[in-house]
């Protein structure tokens, strides 16, 4: 399915996307722009996160790129193909868990493997071994409805990773989530992707989880959604998250924001700073 | 509160005990044949609550479900009780239209009359069987044809909207031309009534399954049946079993109606039967039975619905 190593794995040009308007959202005539002209590649195997203001554009592009909208304009291609409808190769984590109510927790995690031929699946094995690393073995068995909001999320994380995606796109996975079990998240999502050598493109609002996760932090400006600059971390990131390097960055991303901290707030330690 | 725990528990016997004292010492308006059935009927409540109190000795969970059903049994008893004052005792409801319970009850007590009643239950069931059946799969599975595509919604939802409102009923002439035989005709009649309230609601069940989980569905790698059959349909099982509901009791009604009219078997008929040789009592025995018989099929259905969707928070209660 990958094509070369150095081929990107997901790549958009120029994409723009005009949302018709609807009743009760106040437009101009044409309608919502909410993507205006976005160029993107990502490598296989690379770890690339999205950042920017609420409303810019960022789950639009994701649903874009796995085929579930389509762009007014622009060109889109996940392993060098085009997308036209919804590719199985791409993983998808949305913004809501969106769990199947009726599906108990493994079941909801099986869905896939079943869809995709059942007990044959050589991944079904993972189901409970995910369920374990997500740390809801003792919820295995337990409706959606019995799950707090961070634990329907990790749900549906497992639920997209037993697949084995070669592409993933996650959209705030772990927004729901408290401090240290996002932390402990992340570190199982970096292991898995990168023993799966999995191409993932994270929205998330939380810098320091970029900043964690990725081998690139693209931000958005606000919208009409467009990528306003890129930040390469590099192999040779200590991903210690007080390194020096680590809280530069992070001014950096924040300044791009216009969330920089002014000169009387700098003393104050500026850990705490999230969009 | 031992003391109201202990009233509680002996109301029904003292129900029964003050039911039978009614039915034995209070000289009858107009003396009839004795039936032993009534009576019998009493001790064997008696009886059986005394055996239930003797269970919730050694059972907790029988013990609280005693105490909830204590009043209602009671009640039950001095409502039966009340019915035979206002019959056979003061003559306050008008004979023979209004058998007292010990009347109605004799009819059980008759091996022909036991014979006629269990045959036309099973009649009446089979009718209903064949008619509920058909009628309900037929509607579920265009329930689902309509629901999901666009062009069969299309096509479809004006004759919905024009034949569905017709009581089913008023096929009958048409049915009874189509097919040969009366219960031919029935079996279309019922399943036409259940037909309708079926394909409606299955259909709006699924035509509202959310968005987001058919994206997530077909991420996941589903295709079009599958999400049909494994997102779409679970998640129109709620409105999917409204639709029975509604089907059954349709079924219900229209079953009696065809049983009344051209039928020569079933509940309905025995009811109608009754009524031409004035014999009212037979008449509050079928409808007793008839009681018992549908609610049974109800309680049942409810009972499947719970078990189904036990994943929906706040079901129904019956
Ligand atoms: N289906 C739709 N119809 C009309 N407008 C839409 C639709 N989906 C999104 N939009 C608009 O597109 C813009 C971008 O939405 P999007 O959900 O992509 O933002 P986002 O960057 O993911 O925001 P957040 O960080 O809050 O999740 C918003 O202005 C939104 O109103
Ligand atoms: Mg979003």
């Amino acid at each position: 399915m990958v094509a070369s190593p150095s081929a990107p794995a997901v790549s958009a040009e120029q994409v723009r996307k005009i949302f018709p308007p609807t009743d009760g959202i106040v437009t101009d005539s044409a309608g919502t722009l909410a993507l205006n002209g976005v160029n993107l590649t990502v490598k296989a195997g690379e770890f690339v996160s999205l950042v920017g203001p609420s409303g810019c554009g960022k789950s639009t592009l994701l649903r874009i790129i796995a085929g579930l909208t389509e762009a007014t304009s622009g060109r889109v291609s996940v392993n060098g193909v085009n997308v036209s409808g919804v590719d199985t190769d791409i993983g998808f984590v949305f913004q809501d868990p969106n769990l199947f109510p009726w599906l108990t927790v493994r079941q909801n995690v099986a869905f896939g493997p079943n869809m995709r031929g059942g007990w044959r699946n050589p991944h079904a094995a993972d189901i409970d071994d995910l369920i374990q690393r997500v740390g809801l073995t003792a919820f295995a068995d337990a409706l959606p409805h019995h799950l707090s909001g961070g634990m329907a999320q990790r749900a549906a994380l497992a639920r997209a990773l037993v697949n084995r995606p070669p592409v993933l796109l996650l959209d705030e996975p772990l927004g729901a989530l408290d401090a240290f079990t996002r932390m402990a998240m992340q570190d199982e999502l970096r292991n898995l992707t990168r023993r799966h050598n999995t191409t993932t493109l994270l929205v998330t609002h939380d810098i320091d989880e970029a900043l964690y996760l990725s081998d690139r932090v693209l931000i958005f400006s606000p919208r009409p959604g467009r990528i306003q600059e890129e930040m390469v971390i590099g192999s040779g990131f200590t991903r210690a998250r007080n390194a020096p390097g680590f809280v530069e960055r992070r001014l950096r991303i924040l300044e791009t924001l216009h969330f920089a901290p002014t000169q009387a707030d700098l003393p104050e330690s500026a850990d705490h700073w999230k969009i | 509160m031992r003391v109201k725990t202990a009233i509680t528990a002996a109301a029904p016997l003292l129900a029964a005990g003050g039911a039978f004292a009614v039915h034995r010492y209070w000289p009858d308006k107009t003396p009839l044949s004795a039936s032993p059935v009534f009576p019998r009927l009493l001790g064997a409540v008696a009886a059986a609550w005394l055996a239930y109190l003797a269970a919730a000795w050694y059972s907790a969970r029988l013990r609280q479900r005693a105490g909830e059903i204590a009043p209602l049994w009671a009640a039950a008893l001095v409502s039966v009780s009340v019915w035979q004052v206002l019959t056979g005792k003061t003559g306050a409801l008008p004979m023979p239209f209004f058998p007292g319970p010990d009347r109605v009850f004799s009819v059980f007590g008759a091996p022909s009359e036991i014979k006629m009643l269990v045959e036309g239950t099973l009649h009446s069931l089979r009718l209903l069987a064949v008619g509920f059946g058909c009628g309900s799969i037929a509607g579920f599975l265009l329930g689902v044809w309509i629901g999901w595509s666009k062009q069969a919604h299309y096509w479809g939802m004006p004759v919905l909207k024009f034949f569905g409102p017709v009581p089913a009923t008023a096929w009958i002439p048409l049915a009874l031309v189509l097919f040969p035989t009366t219960f031919g005709a029935s079996t279309f009649i019922i399943g036409l009534a259940s037909l309708f309230p079926m394909i409606v609601l299955t259909a709006s069940g699924i035509a509202s399954v959310r968005h987001s989980h058919l994206e997530v569905a077909r991420t996941l790698g589903a295709n079009q049946r599958q999400l049909i059959c494994h997102v779409a349909i679970p998640s129109a099982l709620p409105s999917i079993f409204v639709g029975l509901f509604m089907a059954l009791s349709a079924s219900f009604l229209t079953l009696i109606v065809a049983e009344m009219i051209g039928v020569k078997a079933g509940l309905g008929f025995y009811i109608t039967w009754a009524q031409n040789f004035a014999e009212y009592y037979k008449v509050f025995a079928a409808l007793l039975v008839m009681g018992v018989f549908f609610s049974g099929l109800m309680s049942a259905l409810f009972a499947v619905r719970t078990r189904v969707l036990r994943w929906q928070q706040g079901v129904i209660k019956w």
